[in-house]
């Protein structure tokens, strides 16, 4: 499988070093969840169910170790009472840094760029990037 | 955090919180406990079923997510895991995959080590399973809410006598005026019920007469209860009027068996003591409030012509369902107004005496709560030994695993996937355990349940349900988490370099752990040291009952009970010669030596009635109360029964209707009332009845209410002269056979006789003294021969603790002992040396365990009879024990340390 990616794509668009690619669909789908707006941690989750239709529907354990792990890597703020949601003082907020958000922006690059190498060898039709522009 | 509506689902995920590393409970602790909490709370809006299987996710997600961050936060190795390729990280997605790998290698490194997986698996089902068969009988007997509806709001309503009433009577029944007086003064209670139990004769079903066990309930009961028939209508106020026409309503089970289930039955006539009788419904199944084995309710009738001052009839109960919106001290506030009325309104009678409340369900409840709970503790005891001992063996195991880990990890196995393998397999290891534990408790339970016997009300009740299994799924969850991280734990802390090159020898810190092991076997002497005590005092004081003389015969004596039905035997002189005729033909059977009849059997409850005695003053106010237990006896019933006679003499055939009637008085009774006078000779009569009677011999005393009970005063009168003393002849007597031969069988010669006296009489509750003895002591055996197992089981398991410990220590240590050795020391040396290191923690633990007994022991006074709850024997006794059984098993390993073979144990190095 690897080697058919090596042949597609230049090797930056797997694995970028400075940017820590490729992400687990976990990260990728906790940096998508904040992206648009700050949440808290069960709307984080209830955002990832939401947005892969119940195929994801991870432990809040699991999504917290990746928290940490993003926090740590600044990829992701966290911050007790942002000024455009509901506030309750116990509950914390995540939000993307600049360095997460593009490092989500890279990841959806790399993976668009692989969809797009399915779309040349004609695995998928051209029409899969359609429903994004509804 | 505390205040959140579904904290108490999440309490046990917050606890595995503390698995974490502090550095992340600061930083997210708090805030992950909220979005779980949400979590929850938004799957129970779904359904029950999709809050179970979060919590089961939410769960397993914090273990593995502990368990690799935990592994994470050690300090890297230098021999660093093999670079990831790029699919390495993805490993994620392929969970599922991995943990079939997981347990697939585990289930085979169980197969290699069969004797560790056996020791293992059957240790931790003996805890979940003891546990999970005690729990069951906890929920069922005392954590279930009663089978009505808003079973708390039920209370029974009882009285108590104080001594300044003359009586002493903790918890006594009511008089009917004294039921009728509440019920129309409260204002607290919603409806107030009255009932007592009875018996009847049931004939014209078939050609069977049956005698069966009745309660007679005011309408008011089954409205307190909010039950209503299956068939036909409950009672109503008019059938407790006293010439209402004759009604009953039929329990199901009885209704099933006697009636086949026939719905036609209500409206049918039936004969309850040759009366008839209308049935007018039908209860639904399971319910059976009253009696144990009832057949039938009937309508308490209450004479209201008896005036209200007549309020010495002590025969009823009562139950009362609180007003809505009252609360039970409310209610009690209320029964303290009403009975400060009542004691100025009749001083003679309420001086002293008074009603109170008891929520219904403690009465149901009873006494058994105290063992039930004790038995509860004492297998939490033994499951924290089985932890202490499981843990100890896959901490060894861990250790000798370092370095198959240390390999896989150097062999490209992410730290994460290693500590995943161990939860996994530490989890296998607490299911196998758990289901086989949930296995011996369907066996259990049974078992426990036979040995309580009557002593265990709402038994029914009890069974393996889904609370039942919940409870034995926790534990077995708990298990799982701690035989999971806690090697993930030690052996990610493992130096892989060392670890490899250190070989099978394990970590470089191992005597760190072996002093953590150390204090698991003194936990484990101390607990079990503790739960020996316990177990000891049981067994110490029903040796102790045993030996209590209960002043009657407890083997080779018959008892069986006929009553005959006023309709067919309307005349006292029938009556009479009907008992004469059966005590000469049972006499004349084969092997009886002796026959009798009495109103009153030791251990089958009594009644008490007020005496007066001829040329005394009546009671005055606060002096002793001139009463007793009442027993109405034929010739030989004394002989047969095995009671002594201290002087004068006893009932015999010359004390007939017409002669001087006579009575006997019990040792207690005689001196209770005659301290300084002889009361042979002096006459007494019942208070209200009949003419007065000659004391004409004093018998011993008997333990009539249980043997740890002390004998309460008694007078037997004649059974023959009761027309003139009692005012009519007993028709249902006790009949009391002594045999060489086996008691029970003469049930059918004597009923043969019967059934030729006549053929409508029913022969009831055949038995032997003895089964009346063993019933009596049924609690008290229930709760020794169970405590009793659990301390055997724990002190066992120390005992493995104690083995696997220093079997493990001498292995380790095989080569310091070989240069010992090799040094001159003896092997009487190296024997002391692992002795006194095991005597060490057992000593301790001995100490410890022994002082903590000393506090809880006295917690279980109550249940203890003739023995101290810090008895130095017992105490003297189990130290002794205890010190027999850490040596014995240090022996082997100690033994094993003296055969080390110096130029071997080094060569190996």
């Amino acid at each position: 499988m690897s080697l058919t990616h090596f042949r597609i794509g230049s090797r930056m668009s797997f694995q970028n070093k400075e940017l820590r690619l490729p992400l687990t669909p976990l990260s990728f789908q906790l940096l998508l969840a904040i992206a648009d707006k700050h949440r808290h941690g069960y709307g984080i989750v209830k955002e990832i169910e939401l947005a892969t239709d119940g195929a994801m529907k991870p432990a809040t354990g699991a999504v917290y170790l990746a928290i940490q792990r993003m926090v740590d890597e600044g990829l992701i703020c966290n911050e007790a009472a942002p000024g455009d949601v509901a506030v309750d003082e116990r509950r914390r907020y995540y939000g993307l840094t600049e360095l997460g958000r593009r490092t989500a922006a890279a990841e959806a690059t790399r993976l668009a760029g692989l969809v797009g190498a399915a779309v040349r060898k004609r695995l998928v039709g051209g029409g899969v990037f359609d429903n994004l522009n509804d | 955090m505390e205040s959140h509506p579904t904290g108490m689902a999440t309490l046990p995920l917050r606890w595995l919180l503390r698995l974490f590393p502090k550095r992340f409970r600061d930083r997210f602790g708090a805030d992950l406990c909220l979005a779980v909490s949400d979590r929850m709370a938004a799957a129970r809006t779904q359904s029950l079923w999709a809050a179970v299987r979060l919590f089961v996710a939410e769960f397993w997600g914090l273990l593995v997510s502990a368990a690799r961050m935990r592994f994470a936060s050690r300090p890297r190795t230098t021999i660093s895991a093999a670079p990831r390729g790029p699919d390495g990280p993805r490993r994620k997605d392929l969970l599922m995959q991995s943990l079939i790998q997981d347990i697939r290698y585990g289930l085979r490194s169980f197969a290699r080590n069969p004797g560790f997986t056996a020791v293992v698996v059957g240790t931790l089902a003996l805890g979940i399973g003891a546990n999970t068969a005690v729990f069951s009988v906890v929920n069922g007997v005392l954590l279930k809410p009663l089978p009505y509806e808003q079973p708390d709001r039920l209370v029974s309503v009882y009285t108590r006598f104080l001594p300044e009433s003359g009586f002493d009577f903790n918890q006594f029944s009511l008089d009917p005026r004294e039921f009728q007086d509440y019920r129309e003064q409260s204002e607290s209670m919603e409806v107030v019920g009255f009932y007592w139990t009875g018996s009847t004769t049931l004939t014209g079903v078939d050609e069977r007469a049956e005698e069966l066990r009745t309660t007679a309930v005011s309408a008011g009961v089954f409205r307190a209860l909010r039950v209503s028939p299956l068939l036909g209508r409950a009672f109503i106020d008019d059938d407790n009027a006293p010439n209402a026409p004759a009604v009953a309503i039929l329990e199901y089970d009885f209704w099933q068996t006697r009636f086949g289930g026939d719905p036609g039955v209500v409206g049918r006539t039936i004969f309850l003591s040759r009366r008839s009788v209308e049935v007018v419904g039908v209860m639904p199944e399971g319910f059976d409030f009253g009696t144990r084995d009832l057949a039938m309710w009937r309508p308490a009738t209450i004479d209201p012509a008896i005036p209200a001052t007549r309020r010495s009839s002590h025969y009823g109960y009562g139950i009362a369902r609180l007003a809505p919106g009252v609360t039970l001290e409310a209610a009690e506030a209320e029964m303290t107004t009403l009975m400060a009325g009542w004691r100025d309104e009749f001083p003679n009678i309420h001086t002293g005496h008074f009603l109170f409340l008891m929520p219904l369900v403690e009465d149901v409840v009873g006494n058994i709560r105290q063992p039930l709970l004790l038995l509860m503790g004492a297998v939490v005891f033994v499951l924290l030994i089985v932890c202490a001992n499981v843990a100890n063996l896959v901490l060894a195991r861990g250790e000798n695993r370092g370095t198959e880990l240390a390999i896989r990890t150097a062999m490209g196995a992410g730290r994460a996937r290693v500590a995943q393998q161990l939860v996994t397999e530490g989890v296998l290891l607490a299911l196998a355990g758990g289901a086989l534990g949930i296995l011996l408790a369907v066996r259990g339970v049974p078992f426990m349940l036979a040995l309580g016997g009557t002593a265990i009300p709402r038994s029914s009740g009890v069974g393996l349900d889904l609370p039942v299994l919940v409870f034995g799924a926790a534990l077995t969850g708990l298990a799982g988490v701690l035989f999971g991280i806690i090697p993930a734990w030690h052996v990610g802390g493992t130096d892989l370099q060392s670890a490899l090159k250190d070989g099978s020898r394990g970590s470089s810190d191992g005597g760190t752990r072996m002093t953590f092991r150390r204090i698991l076997v003194g936990a484990e002497f101390a607990l079990s040291v503790l739960l020996v005590i316990g177990a000891g005092l049981l067994v110490r004081s029903f040796g102790e009952l045993l030996k209590v003389d209960p002043g009657f015969r407890t083997q080779g004596t018959f008892v069986a009970r006929v009553s005959l039905p006023s309709q067919a035997y309307p005349d006292d002189e029938q009556v009479l010669s009907f008992y004469t005729g059966l005590l000469e033909r049972v006499r004349a059977l084969p092997g009886v030596t002796s026959a009798g009849t009495s109103t009153w059997l030791p251990l089958q409850g009594s009644s008490v009635n007020d005496f007066e005695i001829e040329g005394r003053e009546p009671r005055s106010q606060g002096d002793l109360a001139r009463n007793g237990i009442f027993v109405a006896a034929g010739p030989s019933f004394f002989e047969t029964m095995g009671m002594t006679l201290e002087r004068g003499r006893l009932i015999d055939e010359r004390d007939r209707l017409g002669t001087t009637s006579v009575v006997l008085i019990n040792e207690k009774l005689a001196s209770e009332f005659w301290r300084e006078e002889d009361p042979l000779g002096e006459r007494i009569r019942m208070v209200g009845l009949g003419e007065w009677a000659t004391i004409v011999g004093i018998v011993g005393n008997v333990r009539g209410d249980g043997f740890a009970q002390d004998p309460d005063g008694a007078y037997f009168l004649a059974a023959a002269q009761t027309p003139a003393t009692m005012g009519s002849a007993r028709r249902t007597m006790w009949l009391t056979v002594r045999t060489d031969l086996a008691p029970l069988t003469l049930a059918r010669p004597i009923e043969a006789i019967i059934s030729e006296l006549d053929s409508n009489l029913p022969l009831t509750r055949i038995q032997t003294v003895t089964d009346l003895v063993n019933r009596s002591m049924a609690q008290p055996k229930f709760t020794m021969v169970l405590l009793g197992a659990f301390a055997t089981l724990a002190m066992m398991l120390a005992a493995v603790g104690i083995y696997s410990v220093m079997s493990y220590s001498v292995a380790r240590r095989n080569r310091e002992i070989g240069i010992r050795m090799a040094l001159g020391a003896a092997g009487q040396d190296v024997l002391r040396m692992v002795v006194r290191e095991a005597m060490g923690p057992a000593l301790i633990g001995l100490g410890i365990g022994a002082a903590a007994a000393l506090g809880v022991t006295r917690l279980m006074s109550s249940l203890l009879y003739g023995v101290s709850p810090a008895d130095p024997t017992t105490f003297g006794s189990v130290a002794v024990i205890f010190v027999g059984v850490a040596l014995v098993s240090c022996a082997i390993p100690a033994l094993r340390a003296t055969r080390v073979d110096p130029m071997e144990s080094m060569r190996t190095e």
